[in-house]
């Protein structure tokens, strides 16, 4: 059984355990970059908050909606196109993040909106009595406030990605997932997808352990 | 310094202010008292504007603050500290983190920041407490570090709403303290919103009572505690003054004027004084003059704001006429006398 985990394959090991880091580090950061900023003005604009903007918040709400919806393995091949004329190239791991980053943003959106949601508004009602702009309601209120929330749905975002991440080979974008789907199945290797599933186990636990610790650090509600 | 007219708001259907006019003279500390749900909060949010009243003008310290463009009213917002029920500290921020925040707001330069945190937390006793996290202290120690919040930017005008709600009553009575002497120490107007009469009876100079988006009465507090006008004051007093007597005092009382000697009269009187009147043996006075029977069944002897006040409930006894006339006497000394009934 052993001597399928010649040394080749766990190079193959090795370069697929990049790939996912890869996929999922870049798609999970750039995908916040989009996504915090949609949480926030979800937030402002949904009924009560400080920007209230019933339109807009419909509009961007929809969009969040819509892309949520839409199955990942539907996504990867919908938007073929789109990642063409980001990466030059519809294949490869490349590739892979552009969709991996559109389905993460409205996800990042959702849950950085719920993190905001509990913010207290009396908080913000004392910045705007303390005569705080929205940029500073935002900056010095509540994203401080809603951080360990936002690394918790951070947290929640990489696993999530790390799973969706298994589809990517789809479009020959590599990665433990393509892996197990590749040589576990495809080629009747069941110990190789045994061992890709342990060494994903392995990779989500030390995330969420990760991510638990951060949120502990940062948050000193208790 | 603050001066509220016509002030209406109404949320949808519900009307929360109907029509108040207010003036608050610089340097005083005036308490607005009423229910739940009389208007309160939204009268003192009406103060910064963080409500916008359906009608009428607010004018703080001169300006009109209903017709000033966003900008400006927060830079007006920076003159008017509020103090909140749940105190809204930042869970985020240190004790003195939370207290730079308004001057970080304003941008105020670093050094100068941590000066004024440091004087405004020795003010509030918490500069040993300033690097915990508000989880980390007791609600009396948020509650100064929510005052010494509202006062880093030397304010004009201190506004506290509901402030000593959520703290129990030795707690109160310091925060309180610690209110009458920002007030006195620096000139420092204050509008205390409250339910608590005691809270009136501390710290206010004048007093308004506020009873379904109305003002009823308003005056300086003694005279509302000994005169008290509307049916809404009288039962806020009732917890520090009790306006309505014990069943018990009422039987002993029908006892006695059961068997009422012939040629005297008998009346049950509420004697309410205050100021310098109560020190003089006023009610010495009638008994030597009269020759009358005066029993004390019921009452309260306090001090309202340094001044001695008392409320009393008092069984009379006399020949008809030596008892109305020592209750002229009374009156002439500048004791409210009503005849309360007993049946």
């Amino acid at each position: 059984m052993l001597e399928n985990f010649s040394p080749a394959m766990l190079d193959l090991f090795a370069s697929s355990l990049w790939e996912t880091l890869v996929m999922v580090a870049i798609s999970g950061v750039v995908g916040s970059l989009i996504g915090i900023p949609m949480g926030v003005l979800l937030r402002l604009t949904d009924h009560g908050g400080v920007l209230q903007n019933t339109a807009v918040n419909r509009v961007l709400g929809g969009i969040v909606n819509a892309v949520r919806s839409t199955p990942f393995i539907i996504l990867l091949v919908a938007i073929i196109p789109f990642t063409r004329f980001i990466t030059g190239s519809s294949i490869g791991t490349a590739a892979a993040v552009v969709p991996l980053t559109i389905a993460a943003a409205p996800f990042i959106a959702r849950l950085v909106e719920t993190s905001l949601r509990e913010v207290d508004a009396g908080l913000i009602e004392a910045a705007q009595a303390m005569g705080a702009t929205t940029w500073q309601i935002v900056f010095k209120v509540l994203l401080p406030e809603a951080l360990p929330g936002i690394v918790a749905g951070f947290t929640i975002t990489l696993v999530s990605l790390t799973g969706y991440s298994a589809m990517a080979g789809a479009i020959g974008g590599g990665g433990l997932g393509d892996l197990g789907i590749r040589y576990g199945y495809q080629r009747f290797l069941p110990e190789i997808m045994l061992a890709v599933v342990l060494v994903l186990i392995v990779f989500v636990q030390a995330l969420q352990s990760l991510g638990d610790w951060a949120v502990r650090r940062l948050s000193h509600k208790q | 310094m603050i001066e509220l007219r016509g002030i209406h708001q109404a949320y949808g259907d519900h009307v929360a202010l109907r029509g108040i006019d207010l003036k608050v003279e610089p340097g005083e500390v005036f308490g607005i008292i009423g229910r739940s749900g009389a208007g309160k909060s939204s009268l003192v949010r009406t103060i910064n504007l963080l409500n916008r009243p359906t009608a009428g003008q607010v004018i703080v310290g001169g300006r009109e603050l209903s017709s000033l463009p966003d900008a400006q009213l927060r830079e007006a917002r920076r003159e008017i500290g509020l103090v909140f029920q749940h105190f809204n500290l930042l869970s985020s921020r240190t004790v003195a983190q939370n207290v730079a925040l308004p001057l970080e707001l304003a941008g105020v330069p670093a050094a100068e920041i941590r000066k004024r945190v440091d004087e405004l937390l020795d003010l509030v006793g918490l500069a040993a407490m300033r690097d915990r996290y508000p989880a980390q202290i007791s609600g009396g120690q948020k509650q100064r570090v929510g005052i010494a919040r509202a006062l880093a930017n030397r304010p004009k005008v201190l506004l506290s709403d509901e402030a000593t709600s959520a703290l129990d009553p030795e707690t109160t009575r310091s925060i309180l303290g610690l209110l009458k002497q920002i007030n006195r120490e620096f000139g420092l107007t204050i509008v205390l919103i409250t339910h608590q009469m005691q809270v009136i009876k501390q710290v206010a100079d004048r007093v308004a009572v506020i009873d379904a988006g109305l003002i009823v009465e308003q005056g300086p507090v003694i005279d509302v505690f000994t005169r008290p006008q509307h049916a809404t004051t009288r039962s806020l007093i009732e917890e520090i003054v009790p306006q309505a007597l014990p069943e018990s005092v009422l039987a002993r009382i029908r006892a006695l004027m059961s068997n009422e000697p012939a040629g005297e009269r008998s009346q049950l009187l509420r004697l309410a004084f205050a100021g310098t009147g109560a020190d003089r043996p006023i009610l010495s006075d009638v008994i030597r003059d009269f020759g009358i029977d005066l029993s004390i069944v019921h009452g309260q002897v306090d001090e309202v704001q340094g001044q001695p006040f008392a409320s009393l409930a008092v069984f009379a006894r006399g020949a008809g006429d030596k008892l109305g006339a020592a209750i002229a006497q009374l009156r002439g000394a500048g004791v409210l006398v009503e005849e309360v009934a007993h049946a």
